[in-house]
């Protein structure tokens, strides 16, 4: 898709607002680099959110928040120093530059004085990912209450079995404008919305609970009948099943994994591995892996940021680098890592539009965006038939890995026996665990089914939580451990 | 700067109520932080910033919502509370929402709690910058001597104040200001035993002063703890399944304490969520666990003395020799549940040792068991009481590690884990809320190879 220029709900903000033009930018800019840092930028964010609750029939709360800063980084050599201010007035956030300026340089003599002559950026337009019918602020708060109220009228009488539900809508809106040392200047408005069920259900004096959301970059629109009709009977058919689920024996299994939220598999077992700055310093297991043959020829793997409306898409980084596809894996060979500015520029390589962070008081590293496996030759009925005993994993959560060894582990949230090739029964508190690169060489069948987990899955990473996508097709994997309780 | 802050408090709750709220509490906060970080012998990242903010509970026609902003220019302040008072007459009534009940705010002198430290208060980052860089190169020369190839040693420091106000329509206000620091470093090794694996040793410590943080013995610690660690995971590889004992290290234990916190929440009990609802007066653990909430622990890191809805704070037994005595519950969820309010949340989370052993001493009475160090991963359902965990740690034969472990899950129902506890340590993990001991629990399902 061509960039082109787009207007949004950003454009022009933080000038109309606070008067941060470019003479401005040009001053901050020409102040962080006063103490001799090569490379500066400037991250302007308000975001705005609401999140209303409906329990047991009864909207009766609701939280907003509104947060509003900006970020300074000062880079000198390998080194960074960073600082905030969330008052956006000139002294302020001159403050701000000075402190980034000699954190940066700390360790080292640089004297203090007038910042070097700075040109003014300029805008550079970026994809549009996720344009809305109307800006989040501009949506009253009653077509919010709708849609809960929609919700609930759909599950009142979903099943007898219910006795509690709790449906939470949350949406945000962030603005940005970034501005850094290379005269490269652009803005953003990023939207996030999610409706949420929680379900509790009782049969027989024994009670389940389970949870359930769709989450996307989109406005209300999103948000349709035909969505809130799946999203009422799926949360219900989902902690229901519960009654009837079983637990798996622990050992090692054939597990199927199903599309969508088992891409976390991939975020787990690859994705954080290949983050750059993991592998900058070694401490990566994939860290000397480049080129290798990691997995089947069937698999390749992608951490995509130009999937429009996807959690995790973004019409440019933040630190200004273009969104883009990034190929990790490419038919069963290690091809890539995810970059941010500070590793590409230590591998030589391009930024892969990698570097993200949770706001303005935080500075960017490599991360995920999208992160999903192509689609392989197999329908997914004959993945399924070729599976004589083992688990099918439908939905998956709490992720997590030890980059170093490579160990991860996620939770199966709903899921079903094997048997002969059919599904046979629920089961439960399954959890599944595995060495990335083992793990990999264990995919031995790969359907054409690819599909993007709907939840918002938030992944973290030393203190910061972005939103990501993952997704999957139908995939089969020849032994995976499975901790049950049934021996 | 505090002072200007609670002035903006008290317009605030002046808006609010010319907006027609009947009630309204406005919290105000700012801190200051440095964070620090080396790594390979050079400085890495460095960062430092004042955060501040303000929260406003309003109580409106019946009607409840919390706003937050961190824009506090007047005119924005406007726009905030009148925004926040249109969505809130969206809402439909909570006959139940409110402030405290009056006899329920603190009375006197706040207690001394010993939770600011005017020294650690003004350390600049260069003092936080030498700690870390000291305490890098100590545990890089160690890990150098250790032997196994070292891919990367990382030392960080971080230091913060933070003052916190709470006001209300009732006429109640309280602040509470606090110093806190923390100090620690990371080795990564590569496994000579294993192909390609990193193994990270880390160990960070946190306290309320600064002085500590500067002794010699104390940073040397630091780094040496962080090697010993990394080099107890080398070679690590799952145990036999079955079910075995297990030990749980103090700072993991936080964890598996962590889960019947959530448990005991009040929220969590009202929303059916929780294996203990309707359970109070029953025997839920062994008669060995006595689980208490202390606010007022001299530098704890949860200490105070007023909470979130400026009720007063008194150390409370949660569970006592096994039997649910209480949940927390704030004057919300008490109503909602037709109890009496108490521990609003927690504050220091305390348990009552069973004897005196800590970590070292248990682990050496295991047979044949599992010493927990950590978890990955897994689920904790809080509406059954189910929980399937990765764990790693130690493989015990007879009292000695036989080798380290990953790789295995551990599984079973909380009622079931916590009836079978065998001994509580004397070892309380400091530097939390959190202070969870070390743990023996007897037959639990472990799966490995």
């Amino acid at each position: 898709m061509p960039a082109r220029q787009t207007q949004h709900p950003g454009t022009g903000f933080f000038q109309d607002a606070f008067g941060i033009d470019d003479r401005v930018l040009a001053k901050l800019i020409s102040e962080s680099l006063g103490r001799g840092g090569d490379y500066c930028d400037l991250f302007f964010q308000e975001i705005k959110g609401n999140w209303i609750v409906m329990e047991d029939g009864e909207v009766n709360r609701a939280y907003t928040a509104v947060r509003l800063g900006v970020g300074v980084r000062v880079l000198k050599g390998q080194q960074s120093g960073y600082a905030f201010s969330q008052v956006l007035d000139l002294p302020a956030m001159l403050e701000a530059a000075r402190t980034a300026a000699s954190l940066a340089a700390a360790g080292g003599p640089a004297p203090p004085g007038p910042g070097p002559e700075v040109r003014p950026p300029s805008l550079k337009p970026g994809r549009d990912l996720y344009s809305c019918r109307e800006p989040w602020d501009q949506v009253a708060a009653e077509r919010r209450l709708a849609l809960l109220r929609g919700l609930g009228r759909r599950l009142r009488q979903a099943d007898e079995r219910l006795t509690k539900t709790v449906l939470q809508f949350h949406d945000s809106a962030s603005r940005i404008l970034l501005a850094n040392s290379d005269g490269v200047k652009r803005e953003d408005w990023r939207p996030r919305a999610s409706l949420a069920a929680s379900c509790v259900a009782q049969m027989n004096g024994k009670r389940e609970a389970n949870h359930m959301d769709i989450t996307a970059r989109a406005g209300l629109e999103f948000f349709d009948d035909g969505l809130l009709d799946r999203l009422a009977r799926e949360a219900v058919e989902r902690t229901v099943r519960l009654f009837e689920a079983r637990p798996v024996r622990a050992g090692e299994t054939p597990v199927v994994l199903a599309p969508g939220s088992a891409g976390i598999l991939l975020h787990e077992a690859i994705g954080h591995g290949l983050e750059a700055d993991f592998n900058r310093r070694g401490i990566s297991n994939y860290a000397d892996r480049l080129g290798q043959r990691v997995a089947d020829p069937q698999v390749t793997v992608v951490d995509d940021g130009t999937i429009a409306f996807s959690h995790g898409a973004l019409n440019f980084d933040d630190e200004g680098a273009d969104s883009q596809r990034t190929v990790l894996v490419e038919k069963g060979v290690l091809k890539g890592y995810l970059h941010d500015r500070i590793s590409a520029a230590w591998y030589g390589a391009v930024p892969t539009g990698s570097g993200r962070r949770q706001s303005y008081e935080h500075p960017p590293m490599p991360r995920m965006r999208a992160t999903f496996m192509e689609p392989g030759p197999y329908h997914p009925g004959e993945v399924l038939a070729a599976v004589k005993q083992g688990i099918y994993a439908e939905q998956l959560s709490n992720g997590q890995v030890n980059i170093g060894a490579g160990d991860f582990s996620f939770y199966v949230k709903s899921g079903w026996a094997i048997e002969d090739g059919k599904l046979t029964h629920p089961i439960k508190d399954v959890n599944l665990r595995g060495n990335g690169p083992e793990v990999l060489k264990r995919i031995s069948m790969v359907a054409d089914d690819l599909a993007l987990a709907e939840a918002g899955f938030m992944c973290g990473k030393l203190g910061q939580t972005v939103p990501v996508s993952q997704g999957l097709p139908t995939t089969l994997v020849q032994g995976v451990n499975v901790g049950g309780t049934r021996s | 700067m505090y002072q200007e802050l609670k002035k903006i408090a008290g317009q605030v709750l002046d808006l609010a109520k010319g907006a027609g709220a009947e009630a309204a509490a406005v919290k105000a906060s700012h801190s200051r932080f440095v964070d620090v970080a080396l790594r390979d012998g050079a400085p890495d990242k460095a960062s430092a910033s004042t955060r501040q903010g303000l929260s406003l509970r309003l109580f409106l026609k019946g009607r409840y919502a919390v706003h937050v902003t961190s824009d506090l220019r007047p005119q924005a302040l406007k726009d905030f509370v009148s925004g926040a008072a249109a969505l809130t007459m969206a809402l439909e009534p909570d006959p139940q929402r409110g402030l405290p009940d009056p006899a329920r705010y603190p009375t006197g002198p706040p207690p001394e709690l010993d939770l600011f430290d005017p020294e650690l208060s003004r350390a600049t980052a260069e003092q936080w910058a030498s700690l870390a860089s000291h305490m890098e190169a100590e545990a890089s020369q160690a890990a150098q001597k250790a032997g196994p190839p070292v891919v990367s040693v990382a030392g960080g420091a971080y230091g913060e104040t933070a003052w916190g106000y709470l006001a209300d329509s009732a006429g109640f206000s309280g602040e509470l200001l606090e110093t806190g620091g923390f100090a620690g470093c990371s080795v990564v090794f590569l496994d000579p035993r294993q192909d390609g694996k990193r193994r990270t040793g880390w160990w960070w410590e946190g306290g309320r002063q600064l002085a500590p943080f500067q002794e010699e013995a104390r940073l040397s610690f630091l780094a040496a703890e962080a090697v010993r660690r990394g080099l107890g995971e080398l070679g690590a590889k799952p145990g036999p399944s079955g079910k075995f004992p297990l030990v749980v290290e103090n700072q993991a234990a936080r964890q598996l304490v962590g889960h019947l916190l959530s448990a005991l929440s009040g929220q969590t009990v009202h929303n059916q969520r929780s294996y203990l609802a309707g359970r109070l007066g029953d025997d839920i653990a062994s008669p060995l666990l006595t689980l208490r909430d202390e606010p007022f622990i001299k530098g704890g890191m949860g200490s105070r003395w007023f909470d979130a809805e400026g009720a007063v704070s008194r150390p409370r037994a949660l569970i006592e020799n096994g039997m649910l005595q209480d949940y927390y519950l704030n004057t919300y969820y008490a109503r909602k549940l037709g109890l009496k309010p108490g521990a609003g949340s927690v504050s220091n989370v305390v348990l009552e040792p069973s004897g005196g052993q800590d970590f070292a001493r248990m682990i050496a009475g295991l047979k044949r068991g599992l010493a927990v160090t950590g978890f990955l991963g897994g689920n904790f359902n809080s509406t059954t009481g189910d929980f399937s965990l990765g764990v790693k740690g130690l493989w015990m034969e007879d009292g000695e590690a036989a080798h380290a472990v990953e790789g295995m899950n551990l599984a079973g129902n909380a009622l079931d884990l916590w009836r079978s506890l065998l001994a509580v340590g004397n070892d309380p993990y400091p530097f939390a809320s959190v202070r969870a001991p070390s743990l023996h629990f007897a037959e639990t399902r472990l799966s490995g190879v």
